[in-house]
């Protein structure tokens, strides 16, 4: 096998849209590869992470899950030193994943955390493979208009940031939700597309993915966050 | 050529020597006699006929003011007056007497050198009048004295000479103690004295006045005035002959009141923070009609014809149309579409108005009243100081939809013109509120949106203003961001009432350079360390950063700044605005990505912060009190007093004065709503009284829970109180 990529994969809308974009542009992705992690993770995904493998199945490509064990996020002190800790168990997997196929790069949805970025430029680097961010400094207006106009559908699955309240958890991030969110950056700078951790969401449907997945939850709300607890999710007949 | 064209000539000619120039303001406890006396001036100025002087009362312009009696804006009026052979240009600004416009004094002294205090014979120094000295003191302002209705001591009190001449004294020693109470760190001694010829007396509505000078002159004394003052009208009409009030004040003014070349190198350094250094400075302490220009606008009114007027003092420059000029805190410039002069109510049009003079101008559309207008770009004028500030809100809503947007456009006009109004629009419910300086205030307000503007409007029940303050120092608490990676340590305690003063006075504030506001603080009793960790001041609250080389705080204090000010406007009890609070920031942790440290985050976890740390600060509701002054003949004083204290007041002080007491104490504004009927009924009307705004005062404790709910239900607000804290 020659060049084949591995998609850093969460189910969230940004990751969706780098493997979406990688596959348009004709790279050939066949993994992904998503990281189970602890509680509190400073750089991937925290909710419902198990989504990952309804969205490969819908998708089509093999998932690889990492479980990177307790990273204890919670007390880390210094963010840099929790951020590099967090990569290991990932440029592990990928270290094992080079052996097995000829790697050729990985995507990443990241938009403008240079934290996340840096940190993954230096491990491709490491591992003399390429990195493909399509998001990377993109205007978060544009990108939201071209996924609504690709026809992802988008999820919220858990909001964290000053204006954002319970009404948001499970909403779906249409061109409504886009309108207000543009309002409540301009009232409170909350991010358009939730960078930061600000919210966090899941592609539950798009033209990558061959069946839609069905969600049932329940919501979660403390102080000035919240997230949704999935009971049931499934794909669609 | 009419006389007012000549005037206006003459005004024109003059306008250009500031060393002829005289910019006053007359300011007075209410109905002590100042509009009288205003148009006693301009009548001796040849501005308006002089049998209609006393009764037509020119410069109360507005409709309500007539009707009312009482002075609202500071009209304006310049006029001519010749003294030992010189011709002089007299400015002269009227201020409102009633406390509830008391900010309309503070710019009007702004904008003048010389403030002529009037004084009731009777009544004597009265709050008000130590109100408008401290701010004309405060200001830079040069006083003098006038005692007014001197002829109800001889006619109606028939005092006999010695009476008299006590009282008359009393008065100046009463003034003077007020003016030396407030000068002690001045190197000037502007205390008044008959033989200086600072004092005049007078009757300004039978339109005589004397002063030492003039009676040398004219050769009256105080028994010739008595003697004719006695004789009726022939001889009122005598004595207003052969020594016309207006002769003796401007007389008084021309020789006693600084012109704007004496007076500008001493009121620029306390008004004005820039670099004394700079050729701004050097034209302003100049008055140098060739330099840049620099404006202070202290009153903004609608014409309209016109639009929108700006009128103010011309420090520098020379003012004329087609100038393009800065207004200080708006991007841009306006440009001048005329400048004019006033004239008992009316602008009248002329071509430029140099440095020294109060302008009146049209075009600048993004000034309110306080802003600095100027060539070149610049350190603002220090912000006016209010001595009171809102404590009494009431909502106005129009009642047919088609008045909707007039009615905004009217309530933004209000808040521009007058400073101490604060206007809170809502377009969403349509329901506007208003806050001022009481029901009175409002009233006026009201009353113009009504009449003046057409509209028909609802109006709700007066409401209270409260704040909320610490009553002792907390325990460190933390504030958390949403996202859980930034957090926030801090306590609260409360400030010391001499620091919570000079930040009011404007003697310590985050304008002024970092030496001279860390000396402010210390002098105030802080701390030095203290002093030197303010990182933020608003309002009458401090934010002190404590913590020592965290990473990216510096680059985040913008929104902690944010968040805290959040925090203050909204206070925890009942989001009523927080006062005389001092936050320490022990301790931060952030997120080393600037995009998980942004606004959502950082803005919330300070907030949240700020809010524990007050609550466990054992945060108490304040509410807003008056001092009351009450004169009554004494068969009425059980009731005048009672009426204090059933409104859980307390009264201080019962004195003889006169053949009248004197009750004084202090009330809460809340329940002081309504006063005006009722002490008029409980006194059948023989009561005049007087109230002022004491500051605000913790609300006793069995009543806290209650008002706390009562104002959050109003607010929609969950009807609960906010939980205590977890602590660190
Ligand atoms: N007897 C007497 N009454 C005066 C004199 N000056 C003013 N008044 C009256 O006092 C009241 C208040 O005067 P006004 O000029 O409106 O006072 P302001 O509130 O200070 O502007 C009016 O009824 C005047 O007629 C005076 O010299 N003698
Ligand atoms: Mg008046």
């Amino acid at each position: 096998m020659t060049d084949t990529w591995v998609s850093l994969f969460s189910g969230g809308k940004d990751s969706s849209w780098a493997l979406y974009r990688a596959l348009e542009e004709g790279l050939d992705v066949s993994r992904l590869l998503t990281v189970h992690p602890s509680e509190e993770s400073y750089m991937y995904h925290v909710p419902e992470t198990q989504l990952a493998r309804l969205a490969a199945e819908s998708i089509g490509i093999e998932l690889v899950e990492v479980e990177p064990g307790d990273l204890a996020a919670a007390e880390a002190v210094d963010s840099a030193a929790q951020g590099d800790a967090e990569l290991e168990p990932l440029e592990a997997a990928l270290t094992d994943l080079a052996e097995e196929v000829d790697l050729a790069g990985v995507t990443a949805g990241a938009i403008e955390s240079e934290f996340q970025t840096s940190r993954i430029q230096g491990m491709c680097d490491r591992l003399g493979i390429d990195l493909f961010a399509p998001l990377w400094q993109r205007d978060p207006d544009e990108l939201a208009a071209e996924m609504l106009e690709a026809g992802f559908e988008i999820t919220i699955l858990q909001v964290a940031a000053y204006g954002l309240d319970e009404s948001w958890l499970g909403r779906p991030l249409d061109a409504e939700a886009i309108e207000e969110l543009r309002e409540l950056n301009a009232e409170y700078g909350v991010h358009l597309l939730g960078e930061g951790g600000e919210f966090e969401t899941f592609v539950t449907n798009g033209p990558h993915m061959d069946r839609r997945i069905d969600l049932e939850y329940d919501t979660e709300w403390h102080g000035d966050s919240g997230r949704i607890r999935i009971t049931d999710a499934r794909l669609a007949e | 050529m009419g006389r007012r064209k000549q005037i206006v000539q003459e005004c024109e000619r003059l306008m250009d020597k500031p060393e002829n120039i005289r910019n006053i303001a007359i300011a007075a406890h209410v109905d002590h006699g100042k509009t009288t006396l205003s148009d006693n001036l301009l009548a001796g100025a040849g501005m308006i006929s002089n049998e209609t002087a006393g009764q037509q009362l020119a410069m109360d312009t507005k409709e309500d003011e007539q009707e009312r009696g009482i002075t609202i804006d500071a009209a304006n009026v310049s006029m001519t007056h010749e003294y030992e052979d010189t011709n002089h240009l007299i400015n002269l600004i009227d201020t409102p007497g009633h406390v509830d416009f008391g900010g309309d004094v503070t710019r009007a002294m702004r904008a003048v050198d010389g403030a002529l205090v009037v004084v009731d014979a009777v009544e004597g120094a009265m709050p008000q009048t130590e109100t408008v000295l401290r701010q004309a003191l405060r200001e830079g302002v040069k006083p003098a004295l006038f005692i007014n209705k001197v002829d109800r001591l001889i006619n109606e009190l028939q005092e006999g000479p010695e009476e008299m001449q006590k009282r008359l004294l009393d008065v100046i020693s009463d003034v003077n103690d007020l003016i030396r109470g407030m000068t002690e760190e001045k190197d000037y001694d502007w205390t008044v004295s008959v033989e200086d010829g600072t004092v005049g007396f007078g009757s300004a509505l039978y339109k005589w006045g004397v002063s030492m000078p003039s009676m040398q002159r004219t050769g009256i004394d105080f028994g010739d005035i008595m003697e004719l003052e006695r004789s009726g009208e022939e001889g009122r009409d005598e004595l207003q002959e052969r020594t016309p009030l207006s002769d003796v004040v401007l007389d008084m003014v021309a020789e006693h009141f600084p012109n704007p070349v004496d007076a500008q190198p001493r009121r620029i350094p306390t008004v004005w923070r820039g670099d004394d250094e700079s050729e701004v400075a050097e034209s302003m302490r100049l008055v140098d009609e060739d330099g840049e220009v620099v404006f202070m606008s202290t009153d903004i009114s609608m014409d309209p014809h016109a639009g929108e007027i700006a009128t103010g003092r011309l420090f520098s420059g020379t003012i004329e149309k087609g100038q393009e000029l800065y207004v200080s805190g708006t991007a841009g410039k306006n440009r001048i579409q005329s400048v004019g002069i006033f004239m008992g109510g009316e602008r009248e049009e002329v071509e430029k108005v140099p440095a020294g003079n109060i302008a009146a101008v049209t075009g600048l559309k993004d000034a309110i009243a306080g802003s600095t207008v100027s060539s070149i770009e610049m350190t603002p004028f220090e912000s006016i100081e209010h001595i009171s500030e809102p404590v009494i809100t009431k909502s106005v809503e129009a009642k047919t939809m088609d008045d909707l947007p007039k009615l905004i456009k009217t309530l933004q006009q209000v808040a521009k013109e007058d400073p101490t109004i604060r206007v809170e629009i809502n377009e969403d419910t349509g329901e506007h509120l208003i806050s001022g300086q009481g029901e009175l205030h409002l009233e006026v307000i009201t009353h113009r949106i009504r009449d003046n503007q057409g509209i028909d409007v609802h109006t709700g029940e007066p409401i209270v203003v409260f704040r909320e303050q610490p009553q002792e120092k907390s325990r460190e608490v933390e504030g958390v961001s949403p996202n859980n990676h930034n957090k926030f340590y801090i306590t609260a305690e409360p400030l010391s009432q001499d620091i919570v003063d000079a930040i009011k006075l404007g003697e310590a504030s985050m304008d002024m350079p970092e030496l001279e506001r860390r000396e402010a603080l210390q002098e105030a009793g802080m701390d030095k360390d203290d002093s030197q960790n303010v990182e933020h001041m608003f309002k009458t609250n401090i934010l002190l950063d404590e913590t020592k080389g965290i990473q990216h705080l510096n680059e985040t204090m913008e929104l902690v700044i944010e968040g805290l000010e959040d925090a203050l406007e909204d206070g925890p009890l009942a989001a009523e605005p927080v006062q005389g609070a001092l936050f320490r920031l022990h301790d931060a942790k952030l997120h080393e990505d600037t995009i998980h440290r942004g606004p959502a985050q950082v803005i919330p976890a300070t907030r949240d912060a700020i809010h524990r740390s007050l609550i466990d600060a054992e945060v108490r509701l304040l509410e807003p009190i008056q001092d009351v002054r009450i004169d009554v003949p004494s068969e009425y004083m059980g009731n005048a007093s009672g009426e204090i204290q059933g409104r859980r007041g307390r009264v201080d002080d019962m004195y003889q004065e006169g053949d009248l007491m004197v009750i004084e104490g202090i009330a809460p504004v809340e329940e002081m709503i309504g006063f005006s009927s009722d002490i008029r009924s409980a006194t059948e009307g023989r009561a005049s009284w007087n109230t002022e705004n004491a500051g605000f005062r913790v609300l006793v404790d069995n009543l806290q829970t209650e008002q706390i709910m009562e104002i959050r239900e109003r607010k929609g607000m969950k009807l609960e109180l906010p939980p205590s804290v977890d602590y660190i």
